[in-house]
Protein backbone atom coordinates (compact mmCIF):
# COMPACT_ATOMS: atom_id res chain seq x y z
CA UNK A 1 0.00 0.00 0.00
CA UNK A 2 3.04 2.68 0.90
CA UNK A 3 4.61 2.98 -2.50
CA UNK A 4 0.87 2.59 -4.52
CA UNK A 5 -0.66 6.04 -2.66
CA UNK A 6 2.80 7.15 -3.10
CA UNK A 7 3.24 11.12 -3.95
CA UNK A 8 3.99 10.50 -7.69
CA UNK A 9 0.70 8.70 -8.12
CA UNK A 10 -1.64 10.76 -6.36
CA UNK A 11 -0.39 13.75 -8.54
CA UNK A 12 -0.35 11.44 -11.48
CA UNK A 13 -4.19 11.11 -10.99
CA UNK A 14 -4.57 14.37 -9.80
CA UNK A 15 -2.95 16.52 -12.73
CA UNK A 16 -3.85 13.74 -15.44
CA UNK A 17 -1.85 14.68 -18.66
CA UNK A 18 -3.83 14.29 -22.36
CA UNK A 19 -7.09 14.80 -20.68
CA UNK A 20 -9.78 15.84 -23.19
CA UNK A 21 -11.26 14.97 -26.96
CA UNK A 22 -9.79 15.17 -30.49
CA UNK A 23 -11.88 17.00 -32.89
CA UNK A 24 -11.66 14.54 -35.52
CA UNK A 25 -9.85 11.00 -34.18
CA UNK A 26 -9.49 8.04 -36.40
CA UNK A 27 -10.82 6.38 -33.83
CA UNK A 28 -12.57 6.44 -30.61
CA UNK A 29 -13.26 3.72 -27.58
CA UNK A 30 -14.64 3.36 -24.43
CA UNK A 31 -13.35 0.67 -22.04
CA UNK A 32 -14.65 -0.14 -18.76
CA UNK A 33 -13.82 -1.70 -15.79
CA UNK A 34 -17.03 -4.04 -15.26
CA UNK A 35 -15.82 -4.75 -11.44
CA UNK A 36 -15.20 -1.64 -10.35
CA UNK A 37 -16.90 0.97 -12.47
CA UNK A 38 -14.11 2.68 -13.88
CA UNK A 39 -14.04 3.65 -17.25
CA UNK A 40 -11.78 5.49 -19.78
CA UNK A 41 -12.28 7.22 -23.12
CA UNK A 42 -9.67 7.09 -25.95
CA UNK A 43 -9.21 8.71 -28.97
CA UNK A 44 -6.48 7.95 -31.66
CA UNK A 45 -5.13 10.03 -34.42
CA UNK A 46 -2.66 8.60 -37.06
CA UNK A 47 0.12 9.92 -38.62
CA UNK A 48 -1.13 10.33 -42.58
CA UNK A 49 -0.83 6.75 -44.33
CA UNK A 50 1.50 5.53 -41.20
CA UNK A 51 0.47 3.41 -38.49
CA UNK A 52 2.15 5.51 -36.08
CA UNK A 53 -0.03 7.29 -33.46
CA UNK A 54 0.50 10.75 -33.40
CA UNK A 55 -2.17 12.45 -30.88
CA UNK A 56 -3.89 10.98 -28.59
CA UNK A 57 -6.38 12.45 -25.80
CA UNK A 58 -8.64 10.83 -22.85
CA UNK A 59 -11.12 11.26 -20.38
CA UNK A 60 -12.94 9.17 -17.92
CA UNK A 61 -13.08 8.38 -14.22
CA UNK A 62 -12.39 5.56 -11.60
CA UNK A 63 -9.49 5.24 -9.28
CA UNK A 64 -6.50 6.52 -8.66
CA UNK A 65 -4.44 3.39 -10.25
CA UNK A 66 -6.52 3.33 -13.24
CA UNK A 67 -6.73 7.66 -14.04
CA UNK A 68 -2.39 7.51 -12.95
CA UNK A 69 -1.94 4.68 -14.88
CA UNK A 70 -4.11 5.97 -17.76
CA UNK A 71 -1.83 9.29 -17.74
CA UNK A 72 1.48 7.80 -17.94
CA UNK A 73 0.51 5.48 -20.93
CA UNK A 74 -1.25 8.53 -23.06
CA UNK A 75 2.55 9.55 -22.48
CA UNK A 76 4.37 6.88 -23.24
CA UNK A 77 2.14 5.56 -26.57
CA UNK A 78 2.48 8.90 -28.26
CA UNK A 79 4.94 8.28 -31.70
CA UNK A 80 5.06 4.93 -30.99
CA UNK A 81 4.05 2.21 -33.79
CA UNK A 82 0.88 0.31 -33.61
CA UNK A 83 3.54 -3.03 -32.97
CA UNK A 84 5.35 -0.86 -30.39
CA UNK A 85 2.19 -0.15 -28.39
CA UNK A 86 1.10 -3.86 -28.81
CA UNK A 87 3.89 -4.66 -26.86
CA UNK A 88 3.38 -2.57 -23.47
CA UNK A 89 1.93 -4.59 -21.21
CA UNK A 90 1.73 -4.72 -16.85
CA UNK A 91 5.45 -4.96 -16.36
CA UNK A 92 6.12 -1.93 -18.15
CA UNK A 93 3.30 0.45 -16.51
CA UNK A 94 4.02 -0.66 -13.50
CA UNK A 95 7.41 1.23 -13.30
CA UNK A 96 5.95 3.70 -14.75
CA UNK A 97 3.90 4.28 -11.68
CA UNK A 98 6.95 3.29 -10.26
CA UNK A 99 5.50 -0.03 -8.48
CA UNK A 100 7.09 -3.45 -7.80
CA UNK A 101 4.16 -5.42 -8.38
CA UNK A 102 0.37 -4.65 -7.81
CA UNK A 103 -1.75 -6.40 -6.09
CA UNK A 104 -4.13 -9.03 -7.81
CA UNK A 105 -7.05 -6.92 -6.90
CA UNK A 106 -5.78 -3.57 -9.08
CA UNK A 107 -4.16 -5.54 -11.97
CA UNK A 108 -7.24 -4.61 -14.08
CA UNK A 109 -7.14 -0.50 -12.90
CA UNK A 110 -3.69 -0.72 -13.73
CA UNK A 111 -4.43 -2.35 -16.80
CA UNK A 112 -7.52 -0.43 -18.18
CA UNK A 113 -5.81 2.58 -20.26
CA UNK A 114 -3.22 0.60 -22.19
CA UNK A 115 -6.53 -1.69 -22.82
CA UNK A 116 -8.76 0.78 -24.00
CA UNK A 117 -5.48 2.44 -26.43
CA UNK A 118 -4.62 -1.33 -27.68
CA UNK A 119 -8.72 -2.43 -28.45
CA UNK A 120 -9.02 1.16 -30.29
CA UNK A 121 -5.79 0.36 -32.29
CA UNK A 122 -7.29 -3.03 -33.19
CA UNK A 123 -10.63 -1.42 -34.08
CA UNK A 124 -8.79 1.02 -36.11
CA UNK A 125 -6.42 -1.51 -38.60
CA UNK A 126 -9.25 -3.61 -39.10
CA UNK A 127 -11.23 -0.86 -40.31
CA UNK A 128 -8.39 0.17 -42.26
CA UNK A 129 -8.07 -3.15 -43.99
CA UNK A 130 -11.84 -3.39 -44.84
CA UNK A 131 -11.81 0.28 -46.10
CA UNK B 1 -27.24 -13.23 24.47
CA UNK B 2 -24.02 -14.38 23.14
CA UNK B 3 -21.15 -11.98 23.56
CA UNK B 4 -18.88 -12.08 20.18
CA UNK B 5 -15.50 -11.76 22.13
CA UNK B 6 -16.08 -15.11 23.25
CA UNK B 7 -16.63 -16.61 19.71
CA UNK B 8 -13.17 -15.43 18.56
CA UNK B 9 -11.74 -18.15 19.50
CA UNK B 10 -14.01 -20.22 17.10
CA UNK B 11 -12.43 -18.31 14.05
CA UNK B 12 -8.89 -19.28 13.88
CA UNK B 13 -8.54 -16.63 10.92
CA UNK B 14 -9.68 -13.75 12.88
CA UNK B 15 -6.68 -14.47 14.77
CA UNK B 16 -4.22 -13.70 11.77
CA UNK B 17 -2.73 -10.12 10.56
CA UNK B 18 -2.08 -9.24 7.41
CA UNK B 19 -0.05 -6.60 6.73
CA UNK B 20 1.03 -7.11 10.70
CA UNK B 21 -1.89 -5.81 11.90
CA UNK B 22 -4.94 -7.53 13.69
CA UNK B 23 -7.63 -8.28 11.13
CA UNK B 24 -10.89 -6.32 11.44
CA UNK B 25 -13.05 -8.47 8.89
CA UNK B 26 -16.14 -6.51 7.74
CA UNK B 27 -16.39 -8.53 4.44
CA UNK B 28 -19.00 -11.28 5.78
CA UNK B 29 -21.51 -9.80 3.34
CA UNK B 30 -19.38 -11.51 0.45
CA UNK B 31 -18.42 -14.85 2.41
CA UNK B 32 -18.39 -14.88 6.48
CA UNK B 33 -15.75 -16.91 7.97
CA UNK B 34 -15.66 -20.49 9.34
CA UNK B 35 -15.61 -21.76 13.51
CA UNK B 36 -13.86 -24.60 14.00
CA UNK B 37 -16.72 -26.51 14.30
CA UNK B 38 -17.54 -26.17 10.79
CA UNK B 39 -13.69 -26.72 9.61
CA UNK B 40 -13.48 -30.21 11.94
CA UNK B 41 -16.70 -31.53 11.07
CA UNK B 42 -15.61 -31.61 7.48
CA UNK B 43 -12.26 -32.80 8.56
CA UNK B 44 -13.74 -35.73 10.35
CA UNK B 45 -15.72 -36.33 7.37
CA UNK B 46 -13.12 -37.13 5.23
CA UNK B 47 -10.77 -38.65 8.08
CA UNK B 48 -13.37 -41.23 9.48
CA UNK B 49 -16.77 -41.09 6.80
CA UNK B 50 -15.55 -40.70 3.44
CA UNK B 51 -17.78 -43.20 1.24
CA UNK B 52 -20.01 -42.16 -1.71
CA UNK B 53 -23.46 -42.19 -0.42
CA UNK B 54 -26.41 -44.59 -1.67
CA UNK B 55 -23.96 -46.57 -4.18
CA UNK B 56 -22.82 -48.88 -1.43
CA UNK B 57 -23.39 -51.66 0.66
CA UNK B 58 -20.14 -51.19 2.76
CA UNK B 59 -20.36 -49.54 6.15
CA UNK B 60 -18.66 -46.29 5.08
CA UNK B 61 -21.02 -45.66 2.65
CA UNK B 62 -24.14 -46.70 5.02
CA UNK B 63 -22.02 -43.99 7.46
CA UNK B 64 -21.87 -41.50 4.31
CA UNK B 65 -25.35 -41.90 3.44
CA UNK B 66 -26.48 -41.31 7.12
CA UNK B 67 -24.32 -37.88 6.99
CA UNK B 68 -25.91 -36.47 3.96
CA UNK B 69 -29.86 -37.38 5.17
CA UNK B 70 -28.71 -36.23 8.78
CA UNK B 71 -26.99 -32.86 7.19
CA UNK B 72 -30.14 -32.52 5.26
CA UNK B 73 -32.46 -32.73 7.77
CA UNK B 74 -30.41 -30.02 10.19
CA UNK B 75 -30.30 -27.85 7.23
CA UNK B 76 -33.88 -28.27 6.13
CA UNK B 77 -35.11 -28.20 10.00
CA UNK B 78 -33.15 -24.90 10.60
CA UNK B 79 -34.95 -23.03 7.52
CA UNK B 80 -38.65 -24.35 9.26
CA UNK B 81 -38.78 -26.79 6.20
CA UNK B 82 -39.22 -30.02 5.40
CA UNK B 83 -36.19 -32.34 4.66
CA UNK B 84 -38.52 -33.23 1.53
CA UNK B 85 -38.31 -29.52 0.23
CA UNK B 86 -34.57 -29.02 0.10
CA UNK B 87 -32.58 -29.18 -3.15
CA UNK B 88 -29.05 -29.26 -2.45
CA UNK B 89 -27.27 -26.73 -4.53
CA UNK B 90 -23.75 -24.98 -4.98
CA UNK B 91 -25.10 -21.59 -4.00
CA UNK B 92 -28.00 -19.17 -4.19
CA UNK B 93 -26.70 -18.65 -7.87
CA UNK B 94 -27.61 -22.30 -9.16
CA UNK B 95 -30.34 -22.31 -6.87
CA UNK B 96 -32.60 -19.51 -8.83
CA UNK B 97 -30.88 -20.60 -11.98
CA UNK B 98 -32.76 -23.82 -10.98
CA UNK B 99 -36.05 -22.32 -10.57
CA UNK B 100 -35.61 -20.95 -14.06
CA UNK B 101 -34.81 -24.17 -15.67
CA UNK B 102 -36.72 -26.31 -13.16
CA UNK B 103 -39.77 -24.06 -13.06
CA UNK B 104 -39.97 -21.14 -14.70
CA UNK B 105 -39.16 -22.30 -18.46
CA UNK B 106 -41.88 -24.71 -18.73
CA UNK B 107 -44.58 -22.90 -16.68
CA UNK B 108 -44.49 -19.20 -18.19
CA UNK B 109 -46.00 -18.69 -21.46
CA UNK B 110 -45.30 -15.41 -24.07
CA UNK B 111 -47.10 -12.38 -22.67
CA UNK B 112 -46.29 -13.69 -19.14
CA UNK B 113 -45.09 -11.21 -16.23
CA UNK B 114 -42.19 -11.11 -13.71
CA UNK B 115 -42.04 -8.68 -11.50
CA UNK B 116 -38.23 -7.77 -9.74
CA UNK B 117 -36.61 -5.46 -8.05
CA UNK B 118 -33.79 -2.92 -8.74
CA UNK B 119 -31.98 -4.09 -5.49
CA UNK B 120 -31.60 -7.69 -6.87
CA UNK B 121 -28.19 -8.92 -7.22
CA UNK B 122 -27.41 -10.05 -10.47
CA UNK B 123 -27.48 -13.31 -9.67
CA UNK B 124 -31.10 -12.88 -9.19
CA UNK B 125 -31.85 -9.72 -11.97
CA UNK B 126 -29.84 -11.67 -15.11
CA UNK B 127 -31.50 -15.05 -15.58
CA UNK B 128 -34.48 -13.53 -15.14
CA UNK B 129 -33.63 -10.58 -17.52
CA UNK B 130 -32.67 -14.12 -19.73
CA UNK B 131 -35.89 -15.75 -18.98
CA UNK B 132 -37.65 -12.76 -20.07
CA UNK B 133 -35.59 -12.47 -23.47
CA UNK B 134 -36.14 -16.22 -24.39
CA UNK B 135 -39.40 -16.43 -23.72
CA UNK B 136 -41.27 -13.12 -24.66
CA UNK B 137 -41.78 -12.85 -21.20
CA UNK B 138 -42.46 -8.48 -19.45
CA UNK B 139 -39.80 -8.56 -16.78
CA UNK B 140 -41.02 -5.09 -14.30
CA UNK B 141 -38.79 -3.61 -12.05
CA UNK B 142 -39.65 -2.01 -8.74
CA UNK B 143 -38.06 1.19 -8.35
CA UNK B 144 -36.84 1.88 -4.63
CA UNK B 145 -37.15 5.21 -2.32
CA UNK B 146 -34.27 7.85 -1.31
CA UNK B 147 -33.42 5.19 1.46
CA UNK B 148 -33.06 2.22 -0.75
CA UNK B 149 -36.81 1.43 0.27
CA UNK B 150 -38.81 -0.61 -2.20
CA UNK B 151 -41.44 1.26 -3.52
CA UNK B 152 -44.37 -1.00 -1.74
CA UNK B 153 -47.25 0.52 -3.94
CA UNK B 154 -45.70 -0.69 -7.37
CA UNK B 155 -44.79 -3.98 -6.05
CA UNK B 156 -48.17 -4.29 -5.24
CA UNK B 157 -49.72 -2.97 -8.17
CA UNK B 158 -47.58 -5.17 -10.77
CA UNK B 159 -47.98 -8.16 -8.58
CA UNK B 160 -51.78 -8.06 -8.30
CA UNK B 161 -51.80 -8.47 -12.32
CA UNK B 162 -53.29 -11.67 -13.23
CA UNK B 163 -50.60 -11.59 -16.02
CA UNK B 164 -47.86 -11.64 -13.22
CA UNK B 165 -46.90 -14.99 -12.43
CA UNK B 166 -43.93 -14.82 -10.94
CA UNK B 167 -42.47 -12.14 -7.95
CA UNK B 168 -38.51 -12.55 -7.78
CA UNK B 169 -36.85 -10.44 -4.66
CA UNK B 170 -33.96 -10.10 -2.30
CA UNK B 171 -34.98 -10.93 1.62
CA UNK B 172 -32.00 -8.27 2.05
CA UNK B 173 -30.23 -6.44 -0.17
CA UNK B 174 -26.66 -7.02 -0.90
CA UNK B 175 -25.64 -4.00 -1.21
CA UNK B 176 -27.82 -1.67 0.92
CA UNK B 177 -29.07 -3.90 3.66
CA UNK B 178 -32.91 -3.48 3.02
CA UNK B 179 -34.78 -5.71 4.95
CA UNK B 180 -38.12 -6.36 2.89
CA UNK B 181 -40.91 -6.99 5.07
CA UNK B 182 -42.26 -9.96 3.90
CA UNK B 183 -44.20 -11.13 6.42
CA UNK B 184 -46.23 -8.24 5.72
CA UNK B 185 -46.53 -8.15 1.61
CA UNK B 186 -47.00 -11.51 1.35
CA UNK B 187 -50.55 -12.25 2.64
CA UNK B 188 -51.80 -9.23 0.67
CA UNK B 189 -50.25 -10.24 -2.42
CA UNK B 190 -51.79 -13.85 -1.52
CA UNK B 191 -55.09 -12.67 -1.20
CA UNK B 192 -54.82 -10.71 -4.90
CA UNK B 193 -52.96 -13.00 -6.65
CA UNK B 194 -52.92 -16.56 -5.25
CA UNK B 195 -51.49 -18.08 -8.74
CA UNK B 196 -48.38 -15.89 -8.67
CA UNK B 197 -44.98 -17.53 -7.37
CA UNK B 198 -42.74 -16.24 -5.01
CA UNK B 199 -39.16 -16.43 -5.39
CA UNK B 200 -36.69 -15.18 -2.60
CA UNK B 201 -32.89 -14.26 -2.53
CA UNK B 202 -32.34 -15.31 0.65
CA UNK B 203 -28.31 -15.08 0.17
CA UNK B 204 -27.97 -12.38 3.20
CA UNK B 205 -31.07 -13.15 5.30
CA UNK B 206 -30.25 -16.41 5.99
CA UNK B 207 -26.97 -15.36 8.13
CA UNK B 208 -28.83 -12.83 10.25
CA UNK B 209 -32.22 -13.29 10.96
CA UNK B 210 -34.47 -16.03 11.93
CA UNK B 211 -36.12 -17.22 8.89
CA UNK B 212 -39.43 -19.70 8.97
CA UNK B 213 -39.96 -20.95 5.00
CA UNK B 214 -43.68 -22.59 5.92
CA UNK B 215 -44.72 -19.39 8.05
CA UNK B 216 -43.42 -17.42 5.10
CA UNK B 217 -45.63 -18.92 2.90
CA UNK B 218 -43.78 -18.56 -0.67
CA UNK B 219 -43.16 -21.22 -3.22
CA UNK B 220 -39.12 -20.79 -3.72
CA UNK B 221 -36.07 -19.68 -1.09
CA UNK B 222 -32.79 -19.48 -2.36
CA UNK B 223 -29.25 -19.44 -0.12
CA UNK B 224 -26.09 -19.84 -0.13
CA UNK B 225 -24.16 -21.89 2.94
CA UNK B 226 -20.78 -20.32 2.69
CA UNK B 227 -22.61 -16.59 4.06
CA UNK B 228 -23.98 -18.39 7.01
CA UNK B 229 -20.56 -20.08 8.47
CA UNK B 230 -19.96 -23.03 6.07
CA UNK B 231 -17.92 -23.50 3.76
CA UNK B 232 -17.84 -22.53 -0.42
CA UNK B 233 -19.48 -24.18 -2.91
CA UNK B 234 -22.61 -25.63 -0.71
CA UNK B 235 -26.19 -23.85 -0.71
CA UNK B 236 -29.97 -24.70 -1.20
CA UNK B 237 -33.35 -24.07 -2.92
CA UNK B 238 -36.10 -24.53 -0.66
CA UNK B 239 -38.80 -25.29 -2.95
CA UNK B 240 -43.03 -25.59 -1.49
CA UNK B 241 -43.58 -28.98 -1.09
CA UNK B 242 -46.82 -28.99 -3.45
CA UNK B 243 -44.62 -27.95 -6.49
CA UNK B 244 -42.72 -30.70 -6.05
CA UNK B 245 -45.20 -33.11 -5.49
CA UNK B 246 -47.37 -31.94 -8.14
CA UNK B 247 -44.49 -32.21 -10.65
CA UNK B 248 -44.56 -28.34 -11.15
CA UNK B 249 -41.19 -28.21 -10.44
CA UNK B 250 -38.87 -30.42 -12.34
CA UNK B 251 -35.25 -31.79 -12.20
CA UNK B 252 -33.04 -29.55 -14.51
CA UNK B 253 -29.88 -31.64 -13.87
CA UNK B 254 -29.62 -35.24 -15.23
CA UNK B 255 -27.26 -37.91 -14.41
CA UNK B 256 -26.47 -40.36 -11.70
CA UNK B 257 -28.64 -41.15 -8.16
CA UNK B 258 -31.52 -39.67 -9.43
CA UNK B 259 -33.19 -41.90 -11.73
CA UNK B 260 -36.14 -44.38 -11.23
CA UNK B 261 -35.27 -46.78 -14.74
CA UNK B 262 -33.58 -46.00 -17.84
CA UNK B 263 -34.07 -47.72 -21.09
CA UNK B 264 -32.63 -46.87 -24.43
CA UNK B 265 -36.25 -44.94 -25.00
CA UNK B 266 -36.89 -43.62 -22.03
CA UNK B 267 -35.72 -42.86 -18.61
CA UNK B 268 -38.25 -41.84 -15.48
CA UNK B 269 -36.96 -40.86 -12.37
CA UNK B 270 -36.77 -41.42 -8.38
CA UNK B 271 -40.36 -40.94 -6.97
CA UNK B 272 -38.44 -38.79 -3.75
CA UNK B 273 -38.36 -35.15 -4.02
CA UNK B 274 -34.92 -34.94 -2.88
CA UNK B 275 -33.06 -37.62 -4.82
CA UNK B 276 -34.99 -36.13 -7.66
CA UNK B 277 -33.12 -33.36 -7.65
CA UNK B 278 -29.70 -34.68 -6.78
CA UNK B 279 -27.72 -35.81 -10.13
CA UNK B 280 -24.64 -37.08 -9.55
CA UNK B 281 -21.86 -37.09 -6.87
CA UNK B 282 -23.42 -34.78 -4.30
CA UNK B 283 -20.42 -32.82 -1.79
CA UNK B 284 -21.11 -34.48 1.42
CA UNK B 285 -18.48 -33.05 2.84
CA UNK B 286 -19.58 -29.40 2.62
CA UNK B 287 -23.50 -30.22 3.20
CA UNK B 288 -22.05 -31.80 6.72
CA UNK B 289 -20.21 -28.80 7.55
CA UNK B 290 -23.42 -26.38 6.26
CA UNK B 291 -25.33 -28.43 8.92
CA UNK B 292 -22.61 -27.93 11.77
CA UNK B 293 -23.01 -23.78 10.47
CA UNK B 294 -26.90 -24.28 11.27
CA UNK B 295 -25.96 -26.04 14.50
CA UNK B 296 -23.75 -23.16 15.56
CA UNK B 297 -25.80 -20.74 14.71
CA UNK B 298 -29.09 -22.48 16.38
CA UNK B 299 -26.94 -22.85 19.77
CA UNK B 300 -26.61 -18.63 19.55
CA UNK B 301 -30.00 -18.81 18.67
CA UNK B 302 -30.82 -16.54 15.26
CA UNK B 303 -33.08 -14.01 17.53
CA UNK B 304 -29.99 -13.04 19.33
CA UNK B 305 -27.79 -13.26 16.00
CA UNK B 306 -30.69 -11.23 14.75
CA UNK B 307 -30.52 -8.57 17.64
CA UNK B 308 -26.89 -9.07 17.32
CA UNK B 309 -26.75 -7.72 13.98
CA UNK B 310 -28.98 -5.14 14.54
CA UNK B 311 -27.23 -3.57 17.58
CA UNK B 312 -23.86 -3.36 14.90
CA UNK B 313 -25.91 -1.95 12.24
CA UNK B 314 -27.59 1.04 14.12
CA UNK B 315 -23.80 1.60 15.91
CA UNK B 316 -22.27 1.59 12.31
CA UNK B 317 -24.46 3.83 11.13
CA UNK B 318 -24.04 6.13 14.20
CA UNK B 319 -20.41 6.21 13.79
CA UNK B 320 -20.46 6.76 10.22
CA UNK B 321 -22.59 9.60 10.57
CA UNK B 322 -19.54 11.62 12.41
CA UNK B 323 -17.19 11.27 9.73
CA UNK B 324 -17.73 14.70 7.61
CA UNK B 325 -16.68 12.84 4.19
CA UNK B 326 -18.99 10.02 4.27
CA UNK B 327 -22.53 9.77 2.89
CA UNK B 328 -24.33 6.72 4.46
CA UNK B 329 -26.42 5.03 1.48
CA UNK B 330 -29.84 3.40 1.80
CA UNK B 331 -31.94 3.12 4.60
CA UNK B 332 -30.27 5.64 7.83
CA UNK B 333 -33.89 6.30 9.58
CA UNK B 334 -35.11 3.57 12.63
CA UNK B 335 -38.70 3.36 13.55
CA UNK B 336 -40.65 4.48 16.80
CA UNK B 337 -39.07 1.90 18.61
CA UNK B 338 -35.30 2.37 17.68
CA UNK B 339 -35.25 -0.21 15.17
CA UNK B 340 -33.95 -0.47 11.15
CA UNK B 341 -35.05 -2.56 8.78
CA UNK B 342 -31.58 -2.82 7.85
CA UNK B 343 -29.20 -6.23 8.14
CA UNK B 344 -25.78 -7.46 7.66
CA UNK B 345 -24.26 -4.49 6.57
CA UNK B 346 -23.66 -0.88 5.93
CA UNK B 347 -22.40 1.02 2.54
CA UNK B 348 -21.44 4.24 2.38
CA UNK B 349 -19.15 7.10 -0.46
CA UNK B 350 -15.98 8.54 0.92
CA UNK B 351 -16.25 12.48 -0.87
CA UNK B 352 -13.50 12.62 -3.30
CA UNK B 353 -11.77 9.17 -3.01
CA UNK B 354 -12.95 6.49 -5.39
CA UNK B 355 -13.92 3.20 -3.28
CA UNK B 356 -11.23 1.10 -4.42
CA UNK B 357 -8.69 3.77 -3.17
CA UNK B 358 -10.83 3.70 0.14
CA UNK B 359 -10.51 0.62 0.63
CA UNK B 360 -7.10 -0.25 -0.31
CA UNK B 361 -6.29 2.07 2.10
CA UNK B 362 -8.74 0.84 4.91
CA UNK B 363 -6.66 -2.86 4.28
CA UNK B 364 -3.54 -1.54 4.96
CA UNK B 365 -4.64 -0.94 8.68
CA UNK B 366 -6.28 -4.36 8.74
CA UNK B 367 -9.41 -3.53 8.21
CA UNK B 368 -11.08 -5.75 5.17
CA UNK B 369 -14.29 -3.81 3.54
CA UNK B 370 -15.76 -4.76 -0.19
CA UNK B 371 -15.35 -1.56 -2.62
CA UNK B 372 -17.11 -1.96 -6.55
CA UNK B 373 -21.03 -2.58 -7.25
CA UNK B 374 -21.34 -5.67 -5.13
CA UNK B 375 -23.20 -6.86 -8.27
CA UNK B 376 -25.45 -4.64 -8.37
CA UNK B 377 -24.69 -2.19 -11.57
CA UNK B 378 -28.43 -1.31 -11.91
CA UNK B 379 -28.95 -0.15 -8.63
CA UNK B 380 -25.75 2.28 -8.56
CA UNK B 381 -26.68 2.99 -12.15
CA UNK B 382 -30.10 4.19 -11.27
CA UNK B 383 -27.96 6.62 -8.32
CA UNK B 384 -25.11 7.69 -10.48
CA UNK B 385 -22.76 5.57 -7.80
CA UNK B 386 -19.79 4.42 -9.74
CA UNK B 387 -18.69 2.16 -6.62
CA UNK B 388 -19.65 2.11 -2.61
CA UNK B 389 -17.58 0.80 0.24
CA UNK B 390 -19.33 -1.78 1.88
CA UNK B 391 -18.50 -3.11 5.43
CA UNK B 392 -20.69 -6.05 6.76
CA UNK B 393 -21.06 -8.01 9.76
CA UNK B 394 -21.56 -11.32 11.34
CA UNK B 395 -21.53 -13.08 14.67
CA UNK B 396 -17.74 -12.52 15.40
CA UNK B 397 -17.85 -8.72 14.41
CA UNK B 398 -17.69 -6.09 17.18
CA UNK B 399 -18.33 -2.33 18.40
CA UNK B 400 -14.71 -2.31 18.37
CA UNK B 401 -14.53 -3.72 14.50
CA UNK B 402 -16.74 -0.90 13.53
CA UNK B 403 -14.94 2.08 15.86
CA UNK B 404 -12.04 0.85 14.18
CA UNK B 405 -13.18 1.28 10.65
CA UNK B 406 -13.56 4.74 11.45
CA UNK B 407 -10.33 5.48 13.07
CA UNK B 408 -8.93 3.64 9.65
CA UNK B 409 -11.20 6.42 7.88
CA UNK B 410 -8.94 9.05 9.25
CA UNK B 411 -5.99 7.47 7.00
CA UNK B 412 -7.54 8.10 3.87
CA UNK B 413 -8.19 11.66 4.61
CA UNK B 414 -4.17 11.94 5.60
CA UNK B 415 -3.59 9.60 2.21
CA UNK B 416 -5.77 11.38 -0.01
CA UNK B 417 -6.46 14.85 1.90
CA UNK B 418 -9.66 17.01 1.69
CA UNK B 419 -9.44 18.75 -2.38
CA UNK B 420 -9.46 15.25 -3.97
CA UNK B 421 -11.27 15.22 -7.47
CA UNK B 422 -15.09 14.63 -6.91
Amino acid sequence: MDDLFQEAILDEARHPRNTGQLEQPDISLTEANASCGDIITVDLQFAAGSNKLEQIRWRGSGCTISQAAMSQVSELVQGKTAVEIATIGQSEIESLLGLEQISLGRVKCLLLGITAVQKAIQQYQSQEIQK
Amino acid sequence: MFDPIQLLNDFPILSTKPHGKSLVYLDSAATSQKPHQVIDAITRYYEEHNANVHRGVHALSDISTADWEESRQEVASFFGAKPSELIVTRNTTEAINGIVSGWAAHAMQPGDVIVTTILEHHSNFVPWQQLAERQQLELKIVPVDEQGRLQMDQLLEWAQDPRCKLLALSHVSNALGTQVPLEKIVPEIRTQNPELKIAVDGAQSAPHIPVNFSQLNIDFYAFSGHKMLAPMGVGGLLVRDQLLQEHQMQPWLFGGGMIDQVSLEKTTFIADAAERFTAGTPDVASLVGLAAACRYLRVLGMKDVAAHDQMLVRHALDVLQSVPEVTLIGPTETDDSGKIDRVGSVAFLYQGVHAHDVAQVLDSQGVAVRSGHHCTMPLHAAHDWQATIRASFHVYSTKTDVDTLVAALQHVKQVFGTKQRQ
